[in-house]
Order: structure tokens, then sequence, then C-alpha cells
């Protein structure tokens, strides 16, 4: 359907959007533990998570993961830690841990922030995925967890990513993950000396069923060969 | 209303990762009065503007349509209007101004400073509302390019923003022709007033600035209008037809 299709008529004769006769402000998301097959993400925890996720990221020798992110990297443990609960530990943005469920070791990080109850708007960001999660089907799993507490528990509309806009893993794997682009601003911000243009993603509410069938297909078992290679992709899955 | 215009396409412009040379902080925006050749805008108070306001934006049919795309009213009495404009005066985050026609020393508009973001260097002006006697007047227009210029020029924003209703084409025709690119949709974005809006962005960049404000000091100089203050060109066709030269650059 078209946005155009979607729209109603005021008494002007102007077009105006859908009524939302029933809404009413969701809940907040909670500091609890969401499980998968794969992985389970808990409340970040600085004293639990922090030398785990610090030895996890330092796998990632060249430090190239910390290029877009505004802060990082960090010499010691003890900055590390600091960071962790000066700019980790509030309410929004709420950090999660993703955690192996094999070795019970916090592997990478990611949170929801810029949530906006009254109208059902949530981000997730600060993403940080450990070479130990990279491309495997732990880092597609953190993610649908997180989108299916959102749109199934939460009951929000409107699911964003936003990136700096010459972030291109970043933009593909907003892709391959079922977000649709919307658009960049430019100039939006300035971090580490530079430029950021940020470009935008989404996924609404109306998208979810489809896009929850394809991950449960995805993300099976059995679609997985003894090296933990995929038969089928993502992509396959949404078609 | 052209189906044309609500599905428009985002304007080209490159990306950019550039070492930013003239970095912010940008100055915050002060409650101070801005005087052009048609237009005053002057910081609002309830005491001052809150009648006048009030009686052109609830005193007639053609008047109570500016409310169909705001979050919110209108409202059913000058009482609950003034203690609205008083809210509006006092919140710390936005600079609110009364738009005062210089031909009739009428206050009959309205258009705020907000998203105001000094450190990154980005600013929004919203919130706007003509009155019909403001409608489609070159104190209109310029109302909004004293307040861009005031912060592209003399507070030194690297961005300056403009968003609406997606399904709002007045508001985006307004973007087009002041000189802002088209940057996107946001779907499911906010709720008005019980319904869905998804929400259109637009921006201007500081290295576009300099041609917009030429094309608009062209359009807004008196010789360019008739003696019934019609203008003899268009400022859109002029803004569309910018070279594409002018497109941001690193």
């Amino acid at each position: 359907m078209t946005q155009l299709e979607k729209t109603h008529s005021n008494e002007h004769d102007q077009p105006t959007g859908i009524a939302l006769d029933n809404w009413t402000a969701r809940p907040r998301p909670q500091r609890i533990t969401m499980t998968g097959h794969y992985c389970r993400l808990e409340p970040l925890l600085p004293k639990t998570h922090g030398a785990q996720l610090f030895q996890a990221f330092n796998t990632d020798l060249n430090t190239a993961n910390w290029t877009y992110l505004p802060y990082g990297p960090f010499d010691s443990l003890e900055q590390f830690n600091c960071w962790l609960l000066e700019s980790c530990s509030g309410d929004d943005p709420l950090f999660y841990a993703v955690v192996d469920n094999n070795t019970g070791e916090a592997v990478g990080l990611a949170s929801f922030l810029r949530i906006d109850p009254a109208v059902g708007v949530i981000e997730v960001g600060h993403i940080h995925f450990s070479p130990l999660m990279q491309r495997t089907p732990l880092a597609t799993e953190a993610m649908y967890l997180m989108m299916q507490l959102v749109f199934e528990e939460l009951g929000y509309r409107r699911y964003e990513w936003k990136c700096d806009a010459c972030n291109a893993s970043s933009k593909q794997a907003a892709l391959r993950l079922g977000f649709s682009f919307e658009g960049i601003f430019r100039q939006a911000a300035i971090y580490k000396g530079r430029n950021r243009d940020t470009a935008w993603f989404s996924i609404i509410d109306s998208e979810w069923p489809a896009l929850k069938q394809a991950f449960e297909n995805w993300l099976e078992p059995g679609n997985f060969d003894s090296e933990g290679l995929q038969k089928y992709s993502l992509q396959d899955c949404f078609a | 209303m052209t189906t044309e215009t609500l599905q428009e396409q985002i304007y080209p412009r490159p990306l950019s990762s550039a070492r930013v040379t003239t970095p912010p902080p940008a100055l915050a925006p002060a409650r101070a009065e801005l005087e052009g050749q048609y237009v005053i805008l002057e910081p609002m108070r309830a005491d001052q503007h809150a009648e006048g306001l009030y009686q052109f934006s609830h005193g007639s049919e053609q008047g109570l349509k500016i409310w169909d795309y705001l979050a919110y009213g209108p409202w059913p009495d000058l009482h609950s209007y003034t203690a609205a404009i008083k809210q509006q005066s006092a919140d710390p985050n936005q600079i609110f101004f009364a738009l005062r026609h210089k031909a009739t020393d009428e206050v009959c508009g309205q258009a705020s400073f907000l998203d105001i973001n000094p450190i990154n260097g980005v600013i929004e002006i919203g919130h706007i509302w003509f009155g019909p006697q403001l409608q489609k007047t070159r104190a209109a227009t310029e109302a909004l390019y004293l307040m861009i210029r005031y912060a592209m020029d003399e507070l030194g924003y690297r961005r300056m923003q403009w968003r609406c209703n997606s399904l709002n084409a007045d508001s985006r025709m307004a973007a087009r022709r002041l000189g802002f690119r088209f940057e996107g949709i946001f779907y499911n974005h906010m709720i008005f007033k019980g319904k869905n809006r998804d929400t259109a962005w637009y921006s201007i960049l500081d290295n576009e600035w300099p041609v917009v404000r030429e094309l608009m000091e062209t359009w807004l100089a008196e010789n360019n209008f008739d003696a019934e203050g019609t203008a003899r060109t268009s400022l859109m066709a002029m803004m569309e037809h910018r070279s594409p030269d002018f497109r941001g650059k690193d």
C-alpha cells in the first residue's frame, strides 16, 4: 500500500494520517534478560561484563571496530570500566551485554536509546560486536531478540537504526536485518574531529510479522552445517 | 497539492567524512528582535502578542486551517490560548517569535528556533504558521530569511533543518522554495492529534547557504515587486534552477 492510499482527509479536504484510535503510551524496556538459542542479552553490569568485553573487543587487533563509534578505543581495562560506569549505566541509552550461550562470556554490546514511549519510537544503537560474534548467528539473533521485545512485548510502532553514512558495514547490516533506508541528514554531527552525515533506517510495526518469520526460519539450527555456515541466507528467508 | 510533491526524491548530495575545519560550537540564539524591510520578529510574550495571534489564527475559516498540521491547537478561547503561549515562551529549549507585518503593524504569525544543538552546529526552524494576512507575502518569506540568516551568518550553524508532516504539501513546497533540500521521510515517526505522522526532512548546509542567501535577497529586493506587491519572479523557480555545481561539497 502506498503512503497516499493510507491517508484520510479532514474537513478542510487536506490529507491526514491514519487514525490511531486505541493508542496509549507504551512501556519502557526493562532491565531483563532476553534469551535465545545462541546468545542472550543481559542488562549490562560493568562488574560482571567489563573484563570479558574488554578482552573480547581486544581481539579486534587493528581497532577498526571503533572507527565509527564516538568513543574508544580504550587503553586499559580501568579506562574501559570507567566508561561503562559513566556512559553505559543509565536508562537511555539502556545497554545490554550479548552473552554467548556456549561460553557464558560477554562478546558484544548493544543498547536501546532515544526511547519515546509516548509515540512508540525507539532506536537500537551503540552496537559493538567483537570479532568473537561478528558474522555468526549470535549477531543476528541478538538483533532479533531486541526487535521482538520492541514489537511484541512493548508494542512500539517504529524501530530506528542510524549510522555514519560512510559506515558501509553498518548500512549493509541494517538492510540485511530488514530495515528500510529513509534518508541522510547531512552535517548532522561532528565526532572525533570529523564531519558526520547520518544515514537513517527503520522497521515499522506493520513490517514486523514478515520479518519475524524470516528470522525464525534463518535462525533454525538446521540452517547451519557442522562448521556453523548457513545453508540459506537471511535474504533468501525474506523472499 | 500534488502527488508529485509528496513523492519527491532525496536530493543527491555527496557524503563527507572530512575534517571539520570551522568547528562548532555555534552560538546559542538570543531572545532578541530581528527586523527586516517588511517584517519584525519579536520574541514572543503572551501579554503583547496573545490577543493578536489568537485573532488571526482563530477568527476565520481560513485562519483555523493553520492548525491542521500542527501538534496543538486550535484553542476554545483566548484564555486557554494565552496559557499555551505562556508555556511556549517559557521553554528554554526553543525561542518563539511573533511576526509583526510592518505594512499593517499587526502580529499575525509565529515561528521558532528548535532542536538547538550548538555543539554539532545544528538548528531548526519550525512551529511556523502564517495568518491569512501573511500567507504568500514577501513579509512571510522575509521572516524565515531573517531567521536563517541570523543562524547561519551570525551564529555559525552548519546545518539548518526543516521538518513537517509528509502529507503537508504546502509546507514541503515552502521548504523547497526557501532553498531547503529534501533528505527523506521517517515513517511512523509521531502521533499528532490521534493520527499517524510520517515526517519529511529538509536541510540547508553552510556551504549551500551563500547561494540560497543571494537568491533570497534578489527575490526580496523592493524592485522585484510591482505596485500591488506582487513578485515579478518565482523564488521557487530560482531555487529549483540552482546550478548543480552548488550541491554540497567537502
